[in-house]
């Protein structure tokens, strides 16, 4: 766990959303109304969601790392959206658990680098449970296994209430991934079921992420 | 007339820049207090600055793109 003397102790109430299968700009729209709800009462939600399809850049990525042919992905009905996240260009599709915690970050000691460390540490401590041994590389934010990269994470805040967050892959086509250059990076990437040599239930693997967030966040769950 | 600045927030340890991405009002425009007006990134976040009071904003010093130290002032507004 992150331990650092600035951070506030106290627990943080968080409600859980599961959106299932769902479009992109549907979820992203949820996303700020969410936000909204958080800022009236205080308390954080933590959605879990998984994406047809769909390249994203942030705010302000660099077109150069996106590979492949425009018109080609049109014709496959692949859209590809700049929204307003940190980071370069990356892929969601089926099989990734995508992951956006809507936290009041007060609780984060408003620094964005321990929330973005905290969230490092949910994914590495979830992998563990699984035998994958993840780790950080030093400089790039994101969840690595040995030289292959397993999750990405990019964010936006507003009043210090966090939106977009963490692309899991877990039974990920990675193949989608040879059309771009992941967070602008010459780099592999590699997912739970590669690791693993076998598909990985998806439904166990978001209630391990869920003990994951309780213990670093110090989640009081509501619902 | 009485001017303030919009200055880059404390973000975090180790976090000593940051880039503009992009400018949510332009010079002359109103804006209500606690509006966001610039959004900017640092690392892998996107972070949404307010604007204190309200005002109207009287000049942009940093311009999209361009990088910003933790503490600069952006933007000068003016108080209304």
């Amino acid at each position: 766990m992150i331990h650092d003397p600035n951070v506030i102790k106290i627990v943080m109430k968080c409600h859980l959303i599961d959106l299932g299968l769902v479009d992109f700009l549907c979820a992203y729209h949820f996303q700020k109304e969410i936000i909204q709800k958080v800022l009236q009462d205080r308390n954080s939600r933590l959605l879990f969601c998984e994406h047809p399809a769909v390249f994203t850049m942030g705010r302000i990525a660099d077109e150069k790392f996106l590979l492949a042919d425009r018109k080609d992905l049109s014709w496959r009905k692949i859209d590809v959206l700049r929204i307003d996240r940190g980071g370069e260009v990356t892929f969601h599709g089926p099989g990734q658990i995508v992951i956006y915690p809507i936290f009041n970050l007060e609780h984060s000691a408003k620094d964005l680098k321990i929330f973005l460390q905290k969230l490092e540490e949910v994914l590495i401590d979830l992998l563990k449970y699984f035998g994958i041994v993840a780790n950080r590389q030093k400089g790039y934010t994101g969840v690595w296994v040995n030289e292959k990269k397993i999750a990405s994470i990019g964010i936006g805040v507003k009043k210090w209430i966090s939106y977009h967050g963490i692309g899991l892959n877990v039974n990920t086509d990675l193949s989608f991934f040879s059309m771009i250059k992941p967070c602008g990076l010459d780099v592999a990437m590699t997912s739970m079921a590669q690791e693993l040599g076998q598909a990985i239930d998806q439904g166990q693997v978001k209630e391990k992420l869920i003990e994951s967030f309780i213990k670093e966040f110090k989640l009081e769950i509501l619902n | 007339m009485i001017t303030s600045d919009i200055k880059v927030p404390f973000l975090g340890d180790g976090i000593d820049k940051v880039t503009v991405c992009s400018w949510h009002r332009k010079p002359g425009d109103d804006i209500a207090q606690g509006e966001d007006v610039v959004e900017v990134e640092a690392d892998k976040a996107v972070f949404n600055i307010p604007c204190e009071g309200r005002g109207r904003l009287k000049k942009i010093l940093i311009r999209e793109g361009q990088e910003a130290l933790i503490g600069q002032s952006i933007a000068i507004v003016e108080n209304i």
